[in-house]
């Protein structure tokens, strides 16, 4: 898990990703982010209103790489399945 | 990413949920972050829907396999026009629960 989470191309996904939601939405506020602490295991629970946009806003809170749960049949997807196993 | 075997995608896939609690206590075992969705499904609701079980059984699982210092980080994710461009987006961060 950790050699994916450091992976060029895993990191460069999640760069452009979070590059293009900043672009998307004109204003993202975080209301008290310094409670997600920075380093040691944590569980990121949030409720889910958009499927493509929910994981990169919680990555821009986290300011710290997270792996994500997703359901399943979405690794079968063409080109998204990619995607997600390059970020796995 | 760390799949998830809903029911209502396949039943038949659904004990493969086990495989996922163990990747992903094993993913808290190195200290990283999971990100996950406990209600198990899309809404627009301003109410919590039915919380599923599968990230408290991975959490105690970790803690079980020695995991320590373990801490689950409420986040409210809040659009205001979620389809439209140049609109905005809000996140509030609750207070962390310790595990320990």
């Amino acid at each position: 898990m950790e050699s994916g989470q450091s992976s060029l191309f895993g990191n460069l996904t999640r760069r452009a990703a979070r590059f293009l939601v900043a672009q998307y939405y004109s204003r993202i506020e975080i209301a008290a982010a310094d409670r997600i602490p920075q380093s040691g295991p944590i569980v990121l629970c949030a409720n889910h209103a958009n499927p493509l946009i929910d994981p990169v806003l919680i990555g821009i809170a986290a300011r710290r790489p997270v792996q994500f749960m997703a359901k399943a049949p979405l690794f079968a997807y063409p080109v998204v399945g990619q995607l997600m196993h390059a970020l796995a | 990413m760390i799949p998830a075997f809903r029911g209502s995608d396949d039943s038949r896939q659904v004990r493969r949920n086990l495989e996922s609690i163990d990747t992903g206590a094993r993913v808290l075992g190195t200290g990283a972050a999971l990100g996950i969705f406990p209600e198990g499904m899309l809404h627009d609701s301003t109410s919590l829907k039915m919380i599923r079980s599968g990230m408290a059984r991975m959490v105690l699982q970790a803690a079980e396999d020695g995991t320590r210092g373990i801490q689950i980080v409420p986040l409210g994710l809040n659009y205001e026009h979620k389809e439209d461009f140049r609109s905005s987006a809000w996140i509030n961060v609750g207070d962390p629960i310790d595990l320990d």
